[in-house]
C-alpha cells in the first residue's frame, strides 16, 4: 500500500479529495471504511462520550445533519 | 485523416491539451509543454504519449461483485480488476477512497481486497495511474444496517 499521488490526474485527484473525507483500514486484509460524519458514527462518539461538552458537540453535529438532510 | 496538434506533460506523458489550430502551441509552450501533430483520435482520456508517440491507454476493467453493500462490518464486495491488453504489467495500483493497493495479476486478472464499511457512505475505486490506464471507476455504497 503506498499513498503516492505520481502519476494522478487533475481528475483523479479530484475524486480523491472528495473520498479524503472517509476514514479507511486494512483489517485481516479487508478493506473497512467508514465516514466519520455519519449520524451512526457520531452516536457511536456521543455513547463513548464522558463529559458535558464532548456530548453537547456530539448533539449539535447530530442536529446540524439532521436539519440540513 | 486530418491531425491535432496535442501538448503533452514531457515529464509524464499525460495529453493536456489538444487543438486543431497552432496559434494555441505558443500559449502551450509558455506552460512547459511539448506540443506535436497527433491522429484525429487522439483524446485527453484515452490517449498520452509515451516516446514521443501519441499512444492509446491501456484499458483496465473493474467489475464489482456487487455494488451495495449493508454497512454491518460483515457485508463486503470484492473488485476484480481485468487489464486488456498484450503484455499486462504483473500488478497494477487500485485506489480505494483516499489509500491505495497494489493488486497482483495473474495473465492481467486479480482482486483487490475485499470492501466492508461499518457505516453508510461510498467508496470510489479507481486506476492510480490514469495517465497510463483508462478506467471507469466504480463505486460501492455501504447501506444502513436496518434491523426490524
Amino acid at each position: 500500500m503506498s499513498s503516492s499521488s505520481a502519476g494522478l490526474t487533475a481528475q483523479a485527484l479530484q475524486a480523491a479529495k472528495a473520498q479524503a473525507g472517509l476514514t479507511l483500514s486494512k483489517e485481516k486484509d479487508r478493506w473497512v471504511v467508514s465516514d466519520p460524519a455519519s449520524p451512526q458514527a457520531v452516536c457511536a462518539a456521543l455513547e463513548e462520550a464522558d463529559n458535558w461538552q464532548q456530548g453537547k458537540k456530539l448533539l449539535q453535529e447530530i442536529f446540524t445533519r439532521l436539519l440540513s438532510s | 485523416m486530418q491531425s491535432k496538434m496535442i501538448a503533452y506533460d514531457p515529464l509524464t506523458g499525460e495529453i493536456r491539451g489538444v487543438c486543431l489550430t497552432p496559434p494555441q502551441v505558443l500559449a502551450w509552450q509558455a506552460q512547459g509543454l511539448t506540443a506535436i501533430d497527433g491522429p484525429e483520435e487522439a483524446d485527453l482520456n484515452t490517449h498520452r504519449v509515451a516516446e514521443g508517440q501519441v499512444v492509446a491507454k491501456v484499458e483496465v476493467k473493474l467489475s464489482p461483485d456487487q455494488s451495495r453493500i449493508v454497512a454491518d462490518g460483515q457485508d463486503q464486495a470484492v473488485v476484480a480488476v481485468t487489464v486488456l491488453g498484450q503484455e499486462p504489467p504483473g500488478s497494477l495500483e487500485l485506489t480505494v477512497g483516499s489509500q491505495s493497493e497494489s493488486v497482483a495479476l495473474v495473465d492481467g486478472v486479480g482482486a483487490l481486497s475485499p470492501i466492508s464499511a461499518v457505516t453508510p457512505c461510498t467508496v470510489l475505486v479507481g486506476v492510480a495511474d490514469s495517465i497510463t490506464y483508462r478506467c471507469e471507476p466504480v463505486s460501492i455504497t455501504a447501506v444502513e444496517d436496518v434491523q426490524l
